[in-house]
């Protein structure tokens, strides 16, 4: 199968033939010949006669005619020879989480249309520089926090596959995510400027989502409880809650579920991602005691309605800092997020009695979701990813050369095409010459 | 082929062809001769003057009548008949292998029959025939004679002999004896110009010449549609025949042959049109009893008739 980079061109070759069919209806012939030895009384004048026949005229020349102008078009227009149909890779970016179940990912591709070959990108793995150094290249963390995250890492994928696979025509760009933490405006349309298709974004299956802890990188995902001065015999609702949503998680997590007094000693071991204050009784410090309940508790865009308690709320200098991740009904922080370094602290206002079942409400999702997700925070705003687009470096520098291989596609695959479609084109017009000239010669 | 010409050889029985005026000095013969000499056949009395050979005197008159008279009679002389016969290219036409069993004969076959008959003829008046075939391969040459067989050798070499090239006629009628009955058989599409020149320069000479023009009725009614008419003679000449030209194109071959036939009876000649369609030995009683002659004079020698 041929396809064309440049259709319109082959398609100007095809109405050129279909002209020059009309012109051999329309051909200008001579009528047959008859001997008259008494012709000298005719009348001289032209010839030949212009008559319009059901039969073109000269068919062999007519055939070699049309060849050559359809093979010069069709050599100009940029030819693609492909063995089978047009070859489109699909390509899905996805969490990590969902590595153990990529199977599980095609149900959602629409693979109707040329091609079966599908390329997996996985968000928030090792080598995801949304995740790794994400604070110094401005880059968007991964798609479960920002969907932004999911565009540079196709374009990079789709330069790979470019270089590597030069029969792909064509990538579909399917991205398969939870609901994220945040979708940055003016950073999505600056990156979405970048992709020159389309965006498929599909929710992350139900299976998928249920997942167990197997399918996390075991290295950095985790999650630990500090509960130093707890009494351990009182059943702890919070931890009962976090510990059914490991499979959220994929980075460090402590939760330190200690008496205020006690915050700020580090824990034992490596330094965690995400350190959750939530303590048991008291209030965190920079909060101020409050006794009352709230009507809702609203988190990453889902609300729990319910007598929630409420024991603290966050002062105005605590909130200078930080961001509010969860809310209570009436509009004031419930949890906030303050950053440290590469790593975040979360601080959360909520008390929840022992015997309270408020958090393994399915309602209570998006507060859970939010508290485990790793830090939002984008370490730039859309100025610095300008800026980097404006330059050409990082990762703006892949679309740019994507999309300059895709400008400056015009030559044939395989590359002798083009000379070998100019040559037949020779051949066959040398042909209709001396075709032409042995017709001229008889007549 | 000969016996093809049996038909036209029975209606010709019987017909003599007279010279239309006293021919010359020849061997004794059917025709009336210019030579006054011994013959036994009385024509008139002359007084005798001085230089008559006194043999020629009538004795019996001078006794009664005490004068003298020489006896005059007139010759009677041969009157050697040429058939002078045009096979160019275009006498071929129309083509006979793509013509109907039930189509006239072409223009040569038509000529050769014409031929053969005028010899016939002529031959029956006891005048050698000879024949002057002018084609491609060159001049077919048959001398005049009178002995039998003459004609059945003339129509075995027109039966044999294939049209072709273009000919001049002119050069082949100053082969011919001065005071010879000279029959061109011609579509008069060669050397017109020169053959009626010569022709001019032999009748005045004494020669009898006639010219007998044949025309092919497909000619005269041009075939309908559009066709690249050629001439077979002169293949550079292709003009487009299509009927809204037909009309021109018969002005002008009319305006042609009634030319021709003004200008070979100016030259003081015989001028006879025949249709390939005609009936032959009418046409050869016509032509061997002058009538079409006669008819020019009474049409003012202008136009040509066509004799069917």
């Amino acid at each position: 199968m041929i396809a064309f980079a440049l259709p319109w061109l082959f398609a100007l070759g095809v109405a050129a033939s279909l002209g020059v069919v009309a012109l051999h209806f329309l051909s200008v012939r001579q009528p047959p010949e008859l001997l008259l030895p008494t012709a000298r009384f005719l009348d001289e004048g032209q010839v030949r006669a212009l008559s319009r026949s059901a039969r073109p005229s000269d068919v062999l020349l007519l055939i070699l005619r049309v060849l050559a102008l359809l093979l010069v078009c069709a050599a100009l227009a940029g030819p693609r020879w492909a063995s089978g149909s047009r070859s489109t890779m699909r390509l899905v970016v996805a969490d990590v989480a969902m590595r153990a179940d990529s199977a599980a990912l095609l149900s959602l591709v629409d693979f109707s249309g040329s091609g079966g070959a599908v390329r997996f990108v996985w968000s928030g793995a090792s080598t995801d520089s949304g995740r790794v150094g994400a604070a110094a290249t401005g880059m968007p963390r991964g798609i479960r926090i920002d969907l932004t995250a999911a565009l540079p890492m196709a374009l990079r994928a789709a330069a790979s596959v470019a270089t590597e696979l030069p029969d792909v025509d064509s990538l579909s760009l399917y991205v398969v995510t939870p609901p994220p933490m945040q979708v940055n405006a003016d950073s999505w349309r600056a990156w979405r400027a970048t992709w020159p298709g389309a965006v498929h974004v599909r929710s992350m299956p139900t299976a998928s989502r249920a997942g167990g802890t197997d399918s996390l990188p075991q290295s950095r995902a985790q999650l630990r409880f500090d509960t130093t001065g707890v009494d351990a015999r009182v059943d702890d609702p919070v931890r009962a809650a976090l510990a059914m949503r490991t499979a959220d998680i994929s980075q460090s997590i402590t939760v330190q579920r200690a008496d205020v007094e006690r915050e700020s000693i580090p824990p034992p071991g490596p330094a965690p991602d995400v350190t959750i204050l939530w303590p048991v009784s008291g209030v965190p410090r920079g909060w101020r005691a409050v006794s009352d309940t709230s009507s809702a508790l609203v988190a990453n865009g889902v609300a729990s309605v319910a007598a929630w308690p409420r024991s603290a709320m966050p002062t105005e200098g605590l909130l200078r800092d930080a961001r509010a991740i969860a809310w209570w009904g009436d509009g004031l922080p419930a949890a906030i997020e303050v950053r440290k370094g590469a790593s975040c602290v979360r601080e959360v206002g909520v008390a929840v009695a022992a015997s309270s079942d408020l958090l393994l409400d399915a309602n209570a999702t998006g507060f859970m979701t939010a508290l485990l997700a790793p830090c939002g925070d984008m370490a730039s705003g859309s100025g610095v990813l300008a800026e980097r687009l404006d330059s050409g470096r990082g990762a703006a520098a892949y679309a740019a050369r994507f999309r300059a291989e895709e400008a400056s596609h015009l030559w044939s695959l395989p590359r002798w095409l083009t000379p070998v479609l100019l040559a037949l084109a020779l051949l066959v017009l040398l042909a209709e010459w001396l075709l032409r000239d042995r017709e001229v010669a008889r007549t | 082929m000969v016996t093809s010409y049996g038909p036209l050889l029975d209606a010709l029985r019987g017909v003599r062809w007279p010279a239309r005026r006293a021919v010359g000095a020849a061997l004794p013969g059917a025709h009336r001769s210019r030579q006054r000499g011994t013959s036994g056949e009385f024509t008139e009395y002359r007084l005798y003057r001085q230089g008559d050979d006194p043999r020629q005197l009538d004795w019996k008159l001078l006794g009664r009548s005490d004068r003298a008279f020489v006896r005059l009679t007139d010759d009677r002389a041969l009157v050697p008949t040429w058939l002078l016969i045009d096979a160019s290219l275009s006498m071929a036409f129309p083509d006979l292998r793509s013509a109907l069993p039930t189509a006239p004969p072409n223009k040569w076959q038509t000529a050769s029959a014409l031929a053969v008959g005028l010899g016939t003829v002529a031959s029956a008046s006891s005048d050698p025939v000879g024949a002057l075939i002018a084609s491609a391969e060159g001049t077919t040459r048959l001398v005049a004679r009178t002995r039998r067989g003459t004609i059945g050798e003339l129509a075995r070499t027109l039966d044999t002999l294939r049209c072709g090239g273009a000919v001049e006629l002119a050069p082949l009628l100053t082969m011919t004896p001065p005071t010879a009955r000279v029959v061109v058989i011609s579509d008069l599409l060669g050397d017109l110009d020169a053959l009626v020149r010569t022709t001019a320069q032999r009748t005045a000479a004494g020669a009898i010449v006639e010219c007998v023009h044949v025309v092919a009725a497909e000619e005269l009614t041009l075939p309908s549609g559009a066709y690249l008419a050629r001439d077979p003679e002169q293949m550079q000449v292709a003009r487009v025949l299509e009927p809204r030209a037909t009309t021109a194109y018969r002005e002008r071959f009319d305006a042609f042959r009634a030319d021709a036939a003004r200008r070979w009876r100016s030259a003081g000649a015989g001028y006879t049109e025949v249709r390939t369609d005609a009936a032959l030995p009418r046409v050869v009683r016509q032509i061997v009893s002058g009538q079409s002659r006669m008819d020019a004079h009474h049409a003012g020698g202008q136009g040509a008739e066509s004799v069917r």
